[in-house]
C-alpha cells in the first residue's frame, strides 16, 4: 500500500519576489493537476501547508507556486534560494468544475491572492478560446502592489472580453480605479442564462459578490467559490478542514454557493 | 463453531492466542483497568466493565515517522466489549486508505466478551449491542463455564486448537441494557439546526472547559495533527502524527482567520461531526454509546441529557 503521507523533494529552479513577503517559486517537478486543486508543501522541521499551484496545467514540466510569508513554514520557504529543495505531495481536492464551464460566459472574481488558484484556469481558457464564451475577469486588491501577476495583465486584457482591476487604497497619483470589487461587478450586463461565476478571495468578499450576482439573476448553483481552510492532511482524515458537513480537502476546495452557503455560517 | 470451555481452558486458550499475536487485554494499572499488552490471562481479561481507553488508542497510536513504511503487526484484542467492536468497524471504513492503521488492523484478531451496563452507557440506542464484527466471542454462563463462538476463519482455526466440548447449538445472551434512551429519528435534523438552539448550545459551552477529555476517550474520535520532530543528535527530522482534539483553540485556525473562535463553535462542531457529518460520510453515527465521555468529563456534561434536551426542544419547535 502506497504511503500517502510521503513527500517528494523538489528543487527550486527560479524565485521572484512579487511583493514584500510574497514569493513566486518555480519547482522542478511534473505535476498533473486540475485547475483549482491544491498541493501540500513542506520543509522538514517546519511542517506542511496547503497551497494552490498557479502554473499552466498543460505545460506541466514545472510547477509554480506563490508563498506568502504568514507563519514559520512560509517564512522559511521564502528565505530559500534557487537550487534549494522543498517537499511536496498532492494534488488534492476537486478543482474548478471544467465541464460545467464549457460554452458558458465566465465571470471570474478574485480578491488579492485569490487569483492564484484561478490562474491555471486562465491558462486553460487562453489555450482553448473556442470552448468558452465571453470572459469577464475582475481583480480586486488592497493596494496597487498587492496585485500579483501584473506581468500577465497585458495578455489578459487582450485575450479576455472584459478585464478590470480595482484597489482599496492607493496614492493620489494612482491612475487605476479605487473601490471594492463589487463596484466593478455592478455595472456589468451579464446573460443570466449562460453565465457561470467563479470566485476566490477573502471569505468576507464572497457574500457581497454573490448578492450582486443574484441581483443579475445568476442562480446560486452556478456560482462557484474556492474555500481556504486548514487542510492539514489532504486525505480527508485529520478533520481540521471541515466547513459544516463538508470536508474542504475532499468535497472541495471548490463548492457551488447553493451547497455551501448554509455551511459557512455554522 | 461453538465450544464450551472451563475457566482453566479459557486461560490456555489465551496463551494460544498470545503465541501468535501481541494481545491487548483489560489489565489493572494504577487502580484503573486499561487495555494493555499482556501475555497471560488474569481475572481482568474478561472484565465486565469498560476500559478507560478504547482500542483506537492502540490502532491509531501516534506514528513517529509518517513517511516511513509501516510495519505490519499481529495484534489481538482479548476481552473488549461489543460497543468497541462496532467502533472498530466504523474506523475500518474511515481509515481504509491509511497505511499505518491498516498495518495494525489487517491481521488483527478481535475476541469480544459480554459486559455489564453502567449508568452512563447507552449502546442499544445505536445498535452497538449486537453480536457482530468479532472473530470470537466469549460468553460466561451461569454455571461458571464459558461458551466460545467463532465467527471468522481465523477464529475457527484458533478455537479448533483449544480443549473443550463442541456444542451443536448455542445462543447469545442479550447484552444487558439500562434506562438511558435517546430518540434518534430526528436527532440529525435537530443537531444540524444550530441557529434554532443557539441558546442551548451556548448554555452547554458555558459549562464546558474545552479540555478535550471526551475526545481522548471516545472510540470514534480520531482527528490528528502532524508535528515535525528533530532528532537532537543526528539532525534527522521526522514528520510525526499526534492526537489532536477539535475542542482546542486554533484547531481550525489559518494564518489570518479562525473559523471556530469560540468554545461554543468547537463544542457544536463535535456534536455536528458525530451526528450530522459522520452519518453523511460513513453512514453511521460517530457514537456507539459507550458513555466514556460522560465518565471523563470534568464538568459533568452528559451527552445523553444534552441530546435528549435538543430532541425535546426540536419536538416543541417543530410540532
Amino acid at each position: 500500500m502506497l504511503n500517502p503521507y510521503r513527500t517528494i523533494p523538489v528543487t527550486i529552479l527560479d524565485k521572484k519576489t512579487l511583493f514584500e513577503g510574497e514569493v513566486w517559486l518555480k519547482l522542478d517537478y511534473r505535476l498533473d493537476f486540475k485547475p483549482g486543486q491544491f498541493i501540500e508543501i513542506s520543509l522538514p522541521g517546519f511542517g506542511e501547508s496547503p497551497v494552490a499551484p498557479c502554473s499552466d496545467p498543460i505545460d506541466n514540466k514545472f510547477v509554480e507556486i506563490v508563498v506568502r510569508d504568514v507563519g514559520s513554514l512560509t517564512r522559511a520557504i521564502n528565505s530559500l534560494a534557487v537550487g534549494d529543495k522543498i517537499h511536496l505531495r498532492g494534488p488534492y481536492g476537486n478543482g474548478w468544475p471544467l465541464k460545467k464551464l464549457l460554452h458558458h460566459d465566465l465571470i471570474i472574481l478574485a480578491g488579492g491572492t485569490g487569483i492564484i488558484p484561478l490562474r491555471p484556469l486562465l491558462f486553460n481558457i487562453i489555450n482553448n478560446p473556442k470552448k468558452y464564451g465571453k470572459i469577464y475577469l475582475l481583480l480586486g486588491a488592497k493596494d496597487p502592489q498587492s496585485h500579483i501577476f501584473r506581468d500577465n495583465f497585458a495578455v489578459w486584457k487582450k485575450k479576455f472580453f472584459h478585464f478590470k482591476t480595482i484597489v482599496d487604497q492607493a496614492p493620489n497619483n494612482y491612475l487605476g480605479l479605487k473601490g471594492v470589487i463589487t463596484d466593478l461587478l455592478k455595472p456589468l450586463k451579464l446573460n443570466p442564462k449562460k453565465t457561470v461565476a467563479l470566485m476566490c478571495g477573502p471569505e468576507v468578499m464572497c457574500p457581497f459578490c454573490v448578492e450582486s450576482l443574484e441581483q443579475k439573476s445568476i442562480p446560486s448553483d452556478r456560482i462557484f467559490i474556492s474555500l481556504e481552510r486548514r487542510m492539514k492532511c489532504g486525505l480527508g482524515l485529520c478533520q481540521h478542514c471541515n466547513c459544516g458537513k463538508y470536508l474542504v480537502c475532499q468535497d472541495g476546495p471548490i463548492f457551488d454557493w447553493e451547497t455551501i452557503k448554509d455551511e459557512l455560517r455554522r | 463453531m461453538v465450544k464450551r470451555l472451563s475457566l482453566d481452558n479459557i486461560s490456555k486458550f489465551y496463551a494460544l492466542v498470545a503465541a501468535e499475536y501481541t494481545v491487548y487485554s483489560p489489565s489493572q494499572k494504577g487502580g484503573l483497568v486499561s487495555l494493555e499488552p499482556k501475555k497471560y490471562f488474569d481475572r481482568y481479561s474478561l472484565f465486565k466493565f469498560q476500559t478507560i481507553m478504547p482500542p483506537k488508542k492502540v490502532l491509531l497510536e501516534n506514528v513517529y515517522d509518517l513517511e516511513s513504511n509501516p510495519k505490519e503487526q499481529k495484534l489481538a484484542f482479548f476481552g473488549i466489549h461489543l460497543c468497541d467492536v462496532k467502533a472498530i468497524a466504523t474506523m475500518d471504513r474511515i481509515f481504509a486508505k491509511d497505511p499505518f492503521y491498516r498495518a495494525k488492523r489487517d491481521d488483527s484478531l478481535i475476541v469480544a466478551t459480554g459486559c455489564q451496563p453502567t449508568e452512563s452507557c447507552f449502546c442499544h440506542v445505536f445498535g452497538a449491542n449486537k453480536h457482530q464484527g468479532f472473530d470470537l466471542f466469549i460468553q460466561e454462563e451461569h454455571d461458571g463455564m464459558f461458551t466460545v463462538f467463532a465467527k471468522s476463519a481465523k477464529g475457527v482455526e484458533l478455537l479448533q486448537k483449544s480443549k473443550g466440548k463442541i456444542l451443536m447449538s448455542a445462543s447469545y445472551q442479550p447484552i444487558g441494557q439500562n434506562q438511558n434512551e435517546i430518540d434518534l429519528s430526528e436527532l440529525t435534523d435537530a443537531v444540524e439546526n444550530r441557529r434554532l438552539f443557539e441558546q442551548h448550545w451556548q448554555g452547554i459551552a458555558n459549562n464546558c472547559f474545552g479540555c478535550g477529555a471526551c475526545t481522548a476517550v471516545c472510540p470514534l474520535c480520531f482527528c490528528f495533527d502532524t508535528i515535525d520532530r528533530t532528532d537532537p543528535e543526528g539532525g534527522n527530522c521526522h514528520r510525526s502524527r499526534t492526537d489532536d482534539a477539535c475542542f482546542f483553540a486554533n484547531f481550525s485556525k489559518i494564518s489570518n482567520h479562525d473559523f471556530r473562535p469560540e468554545n461554543v463553535d468547537r463544542l457544536y462542531n463535535w456534536y455536528h461531526h458525530k451526528f450530522v457529518r459522520g452519518p453523511k460520510e460513513n453512514g453511521d453515527f460517530l457514537c456507539v454509546g459507550c458513555g466514556r465521555c460522560i465518565t471523563a468529563c470534568p464538568a459533568n456534561l452528559n451527552i445523553i441529557r444534552i441530546l435528549s434536551a435538543i430532541d425535546n426542544v426540536f419536538d416543541r419547535a417543530t410540532n
